[in-house]
């Protein structure tokens, strides 16, 4: 979802609260309780600068990152780069709203429209986690894989125990399971959106799962390797 | 005393020299060897050299020998470091998530 859709839904979503009167919330509201113009642009200016900060921040460290295939690379460039220019044009546009649900309006939307902390800076660092088992972890366990097979079925045959057969059964079983369950999974984890999260925050209670599961069975496989080197040396 | 250390110290580079030209003439003629290791005479090497350093060859290894064995499991355990960093940087990436989420994101 775009972010102009985006901070419609917003908009609508405050309009909403507006018209059934409900109270506005603590962040808008001076000493007598009543909100303030320039209270609302003080932490609309304070809210912008730490997200700018923490962009600034992730943006070079996305392009460097050598586990992240250049596509997530590119997906993450454009979220990333796309939300510290619409944040940089926010901050003066509040600074210029002359009414208080014009201020509060723009000062939601530092937070529904980007989800910098719940969800955009989160999203690198889980694609980066996939990125870090498909590109790091599974190319290397497929590789001891073929050569642990290479040997036991030529010169160390005789050393193909019912244990070592075991462990490379479970080699192969953990192999293939971190393998389905990394498989398109960074970009399930770029593709959701603020409205998403704003929908559901539990959207990435997900993918985190499945990353914590495969780091289990990433465990269990090289515990198997182990066994099996042990066994041939 | 001065001049036992000085005429021990000739000795030793003497030896040095020796050994440097060993190793230049084994390069010379087995290029497929590895520097530094003295292959014309043993009782020359050095003493910090490892007394069971396997024997370089200019012949390729017949496939299933023991050495090619040693360099399939040494692979194995070089895969073994790297899949680890790597599964440690995953982990890092998920913790960082999870600090990153634990910032206050709600107006």
């Amino acid at each position: 979802m775009n972010r102009s859709v985006r901070r419609a839904i917003a908009g609508a979503a405050l309009a909403g609260c507006a018209s059934i009167g409900l109270a506005a919330p603590a962040w808008a509201a001076g000493s007598n309780g009543a909100a303030t113009l320039s209270g609302i642009k003080g932490k609309a200016a304070s809210a912008i600068s730490a997200r700018l900060s923490s962009l600034s921040t992730a943006i070079p460290a996305v392009d460097s990152n050598k586990w992240l295939t250049a596509t997530d690379k590119t997906t993450l460039l454009n979220t990333l780069t796309a939300d510290r220019s619409g944040l940089t044009a926010l901050g003066p546009k509040i600074q210029a709203d002359t009414t208080v649900a014009q201020a509060r309006t723009d000062y939601q939307s530092v937070f529904l429209d980007y989800r910098v902390y719940a969800l955009a800076l989160p999203q690198v660092r889980l694609a980066a986690a996939t990125d870090d088992i498909t590109s790091g972890v599974l190319p290397r366990l497929t590789d001891a894989q073929s050569r642990l097979t290479s040997l036991l079925s030529g010169p160390d045959s005789a050393k193909n125990t019912a244990a070592v057969q075991a462990a490379m059964s479970d080699l192969a079983a953990k192999i293939q399971a971190i393998t389905s369950a990394t498989s398109g999974l960074s970009a399930t984890i770029l593709a959701l959106t603020p409205a998403q999260y704003d929908a559901n925050h539990t959207v990435l209670a997900g993918p985190r799962e499945t990353i914590f599961s495969a780091r289990a069975d990433i465990v269990a496989a090289r515990a198997d390797v182990e066994t099996v080197v042990g066994a041939l040396k | 005393m001065i001049s036992l250390r000085s005429a021990a110290f000739s000795a030793t580079l003497a030896a040095a020299a020796l050994l440097v030209a060993g190793c230049g003439a084994s390069h010379a003629t087995s290029p497929t060897s590895s520097p530094g290791v003295a292959q014309s005479s043993p009782s020359t090497a050095p003493s910090s050299a490892p007394p069971s350093a396997p024997a370089v060859t200019a012949v390729a290894a017949p496939v299933g020998n023991s050495t090619d064995q040693a360099g399939q499991i040494a692979a194995v355990e070089s895969d073994l470091t790297a899949a680890t960093a790597a599964s440690s940087q995953a982990q890092t990436d998920v913790d960082a998530a999870a600090a990153a989420q634990a910032e206050n994101d709600s107006p």
